[in-house]
């Protein structure tokens, strides 16, 4: 229905132009401060009906309905108002062709997660309710506006493509730097718009056009489909107590000039622009020859701030989060700990990769969960595109769906099943998608065989409408050890492909599977590949050998300017020293504080590791425990080293000789002393770790009391279970059921969220568990946590973990 | 008559002077801008801030005594109306230092708590020199004399008179309840010149905000 439609057929055959501004002309007509201009579609229909054939009288043809704050959030009656804000367009139009009406819709007024508390379904389910009024009214195309925000525009992407078959347009909001507020680049905005299939995108309101042409470039370099370019008619300044927009007409139609030569495609204007505006536009721009952007080649993936893409310069993939072979990563996701998964994440961000491959697969978890749940958590602390690797579908959907940006997805192959149910997949959700070359027989032994499936993955692709630029070949490392012609003819494959022009990946480190001495090997086979052409590689970025290969090759092949970024790579090397676990950088030494010499002094005699941790060395705490290990039995170095350190600085603490950012990165030090001696404790004293909920209660963000108190009950041991800020009591009185944990925390900041507090405490009352409640925050005191059923009020965090420490014997 | 529009800018966050004394408040009377460790986390936070502002002018009067009236609407508030008592004029204004902000916090509380906390603590007095930029902005844009203060169309100018500040003021302080947040956002347009949307509670997002209101008056020198 779409592909024929006349809207769309027409903007092949012509230029189309937006009509202007709406809010200052209905102000002109009597709009008072504060009255809300959505209200005149019932009201004043009369008044918007002028307006509106003002605007197609000047030339228009998309004219946009009177519903920008309209949705059901806000208006209980808003299937009205859109019924009647589309109807005063349809009314102006007057039925005449090249006249088309466009349902307006505008963001939502709420903060989608994890920086808001709208979660991405509710966000799509309230636009699709907008959309559905919509096509019921008979609009003739929808128009996503003014967003500024990448999230909550592929929500309403999302919602429109699901409840209509009508022409989608997107044009977001670019602020100073170019980015929209959120953060996200025009290119990142144009993957992930094209991705989903929108008919046209670009961008409106903010500025003037002489702004707006400044950005034009990165339109005119990636964008495919048609450009919008609707700018503000300058910016507002008073003049005699009235404002007025600093562009007059005259120039504004010259910069619209400016703006259709660089590729602006369909044009409008926003605020502070009228018909008057237009005409003299529509007046200059109609003069200049049409063209609808040309097809272009970039294979590119996106997150919610910006774009990668694939060919400029090797590509890296973590591929650290994947349990294949990784027992501590395997027991994450079956306990549901993300704090590991997302430290996984940030530590192959900081070592350089460029995109984090992400696989949750495992026989006795609920993936699809698992993976949302590992996207939305990894798009809140990395902003790299994901790759997004899982065999079930149901789970890759699950992950596309909610992904915030445009994913690589891992992966299709060649058999014919596979392909019919992750290309509907891809095509709806818009991703770039690895193509294994396997085939119906498995997987060919030559390079032609393998070449061959590509190309049949590649027609199959283009039936689903999906495009070339979009696939991305695996010619699969095989392990050496096993055919030692594996890696030359996965070398051959990539050669070929490249020489075509189509994107290659590999999984580097499978071609040593088997081998002693794995990186000699993958950095070998790595620069092979990369000197044949491929563009991306799945690989360990914490292997110094192919991090090493990685640099060197960009230098040698003039990718990186006077080799700065390899000079700096050479200038930071890891040091080879001793082993210690994740996240275990240094804080260098702990801030400024009271400590004297004599302090100093006293502590003569002590360990280095007690001195590391006191003095909140994280680096240094992790390096001696690991030397200790060796001498001492792990329970000894936590009761002789670790606690008496941490009982030291919290004294002082208590004593108002430390403060709180000293006990933190004393606490930050001994947790990483304490994840080096965990290693080596007996497996009975690791299964038995004594367990603390922490949450910060229903309606209150505020979480860095919460956050102090479980760094201080971890360094000292425990097992926290964090589940967060603004948690709901069901959730938390679950997980306590759930986990067996009695000792729940509860902190709040506000006297507007105790109230739910005392619920949640009522709620875990009701279990018949003996539970102990212990409650923090600003607002709270003795008398009060008493008044709420709590069992203890905490004043610091030292107290909790007394507390925890008192209720458990230790 | 309403100052009809809102002005809103941009300010390059390397720009921002944070105040050592506003630092080592929120960190609890200790550490420095100096330490090494806080000079890192600057780093990480002038990368993660969008830092922007907005204000608009508004026409006060006062009903009733503990009653604002802005001319679109009114605020019920003793302490308030105790700050802003005898002006002619109000400044109402906003600031932001964006979600990245919120991102980074979110990302150092998984990797370091002690690097959190005290990027917690700069960027709250970060926000807090956002919103003494801008007010010096405000203060300079209309100073005595001034064009722009004619072009608010406000008959308030008397020859020889001088402008007299009263300290800013945010919903949430002393009985001025949050949910007059409602107010601020609106007639500032937050969502659209700043990106600042309101939970059920009233607490802003980005978190890194900051509203104020501040009440001008004239004087005879």
């Amino acid at each position: 229905m779409k592909k024929n439609n006349r809207l769309l057929e027409t903007i092949k055959q012509k230029r189309l132009y937006f009509d202007g501004g709406l809010g200052s002309l209905l102000q002109g007509m009597g709009l008072q401060p504060g009255e809300r201009p959505e209200l005149w579609s019932i009201t004043k229909p009369e008044k918007l009906e002028a307006v509106h054939r003002a605007y197609y009288e000047a030339g228009c043809n998309l004219v946009v309905s009177n519903t920008f704050g309209v949705n059901r959030e806000k208006y209980e009656n808003y299937e009205e108002l859109i019924e009647a804000g589309i109807n005063c367009v349809k009314a102006a139009a007057g039925g005449k062709p090249d006249r088309f009406a466009g349902f307006d819709m505008g963001p939502l007024g709420k903060m989608l997660e994890p920086i808001g508390s709208c979660s991405f379904e509710e966000a799509v389910s309230i636009f699709a309710d907008n959309v559905k009024a919509a096509v019921k009214s008979g609009a003739d195309f929808i128009i996503i506006e003014t967003m500024n925000d990448a999230y909550e525009t592929k929500a309403a992407v999302v919602a429109a493509k699901e409840n209509s078959d009508l022409p989608i347009f997107v044009s977001n909001a670019y602020d100073e730097r170019g980015r929209l507020m959120t953060g996200a680049t025009p290119g990142a905005m144009i993957a992930m718009l094209e991705g989903l299939g929108v008919d046209a995108l670009g961008m409106n309101c903010s500025f003037g056009p002489d702004k707006l042409l400044e950005i034009m470039g990165e339109f005119e370099k990636y964008a495919s489909v048609p450009v919008i370019v609707m700018p503000n008619a300058g910016l507002p300044e008073m003049v005699n107590g009235k404002m007025t927009y600093n562009i007059d007409a005259e120039r504004f139609s010259e910069y619209m000039v400016e703006i259709a030569q660089k590729g602006g495609t369909l044009l409008g204007g926003c605020c502070g622009t009228t018909p008057e505006y237009m005409r003299k536009m529509i007046e200059k721009v109609e003069k200049l020859p049409y063209r609808i952007p040309e097809k272009k080649n970039y294979t590119m993936v996106s997150s919610y701030s910006h774009e990668v893409v694939m060919g400029e310069s090797p590509v890296l993939i973590g591929e650290r989060i994947n349990p294949t072979g990784k027992p501590k990563l395997k027991e994450a996701l079956k306990t549901n700990n993300m704090e590991y998964i997302l430290t996984e994440g940030i530590r192959q961000d900081e070592a350089g990769v460029h995109i984090l491959d992400v696989n949750v697969g495992l026989p006795e978890i609920d993936e699809p969960k698992m993976m949302k749940d590992a996207v939305r958590a990894l798009q809140s602390v990395s902003d790299l595109p994901l790759q997004i690797d899982t065999s079930d579908p149901e789970a890759m959907e699950a992950g596309m769906r909610i992904y915030n940006g445009k994913p690589l997805v891992n992966s299709v192959n060649g058999k014919s099943e596979v392909m019919d149910s992750i290309f509907p997949i891809v095509k709806k959700y818009g991703g770039t998608v690895i193509a294994l070359t396997i085939g119906e027989d498995g997987i060919p032994d030559t390079a032609e065989g393998r070449f061959n499936i590509a190309m049949d993955i590649i027609k199959r692709a283009s039936e689903y409408g999906i495009d070339s630029k979009d696939i991305i070949v695996d010619p699969l490392a095989m392990t050496i050890s096993s055919n030692q012609k594996g890696a030359r003819v996965a070398l051959e494959v990539v050669k070929k492909l490249s020489e075509m022009g189509i994107k290659t990946s590999m999984g580097v480190s499978n071609i040593s599977f088997g081998l002693p001495e794995r990186d000699m090997i993958n950095s070998v086979f790595f620069a092979n590949a990369l000197e044949r052409g491929m563009n991306c590689a799945i690989m360990n970025p914490f292997s110094e050998a192919m991090m090493d290969v990685y640099y060197a090759f960009r230098a040698l092949n003039c990718m990186d300017e006077n080799c700065l970024e390899y000079i700096g790579y050479a200038e930071r090397k890891p040091e080879k020293s001793v082993k210690i676990p994740s996240g275990a950088a240094d804080n260098s030494e702990a801030v400024s504080n009271n400590r004297t010499a004599e302090d100093d002094a006293a502590n003569c005699g002590k360990s280095a590791l007690f001195d590391s941790i006191l003095k909140g060395m994280k680096k240094k705490s992790a390096e001696e425990a690991a030397k200790l290990v060796n001498e001492e039995e792990p329970l000894n170095i936590i009761n002789n080293h670790i606690v008496p350190s941490l009982n030291e600085i919290g004294k002082a603490f208590e004593e108002g000789k430390a403060y709180l950012p000293q006990l933190l990165l004393s606490a930050e030090a001994a947790s990483g002393a304490f994840e080096v001696v965990r290693e080596k404790l007996p497996k009975k004293e690791n299964d038995t770790l004594q367990s603390v909920i922490l949450a910060t209660v229903k309606g209150d963000i505020h979480d860095i009391g919460k956050n102090i108190v479980k760094v201080l009950l971890q360094s000292y041991g425990f097992n926290v279970i964090d589940l967060g800020k603004d948690v709901s009591p069901e959730t938390i009185r679950d997980k306590a059921v759930e986990t067996g944990c009695c000792v729940v925390g509860l902190s709040a900041l506000m006297t507007t969220t105790v109230p739910a507090m005392k619920d949640t405490i009522s709620l875990l009352r009701k279990t018949g568990k003996d539970i102990r409640v212990i409650v923090g925050g600003a607002v709270l005191n003795e008398d009060y946590s008493k008044l709420i059923g709590a069992d203890k009020y905490s004043p610091d965090a030292m107290d909790t973990v007394r507390f925890a420490r008192e209720y458990y014997g230790n | 008559m309403m100052y009809e529009d809102v002005v809103c800018g941009h300010v390059d966050s390397r720009e921002l002077i944070i105040s050592e004394t506003e630092f080592r408040r929120r960190m609890g009377g200790t550490g420095s801008l100096e330490d090494e460790i806080s000079v890192n986390c600057r780093k990480k936070l002038d990368e993660a801030m969008n830092c922007r502002f907005a204000y608009t002018v508004t026409g006060l009067k006062f009903p009733e005594p503990g009653v604002c009236d802005f001319g679109f609407a009114e605020i019920r508030s003793n302490n308030l109306y105790k700050n802003l008592k005898g002006c002619t004029n109000a400044f109402i204004f906003a600031v932001t230092i964006g979600t990245g902000v919120d991102r980074l916090l979110m990302r150092l509380g998984i990797t370091s708590p002690g690097e959190h906390f005290i990027t917690d603590a700069m960027a709250s007095a970060a926000a807090e020199a956002l919103c003494d930029y801008t007010e010096e902005i405000i203060r300079n844009n209309f100073r005595d004399g001034s064009d722009e203060i004619r072009k608010t169309g406000y008959d308030i100018k008397e020859a020889g008179s001088e402008i007299i500040w009263r300290p800013r003021y945010s919903p949430g302080y002393g009985d001025c309840g949050i949910e007059n947040q409602k107010i601020v956002m609106d007639c500032l347009r937050g969502e659209k010149t700043l990106g600042i949307v309101l939970n059920e509670s009233c607490f802003m997002t980005p978190s890194k905000s900051i509203t104020a209101i501040m009440g001008m008056n004239y004087e005879k020198k």
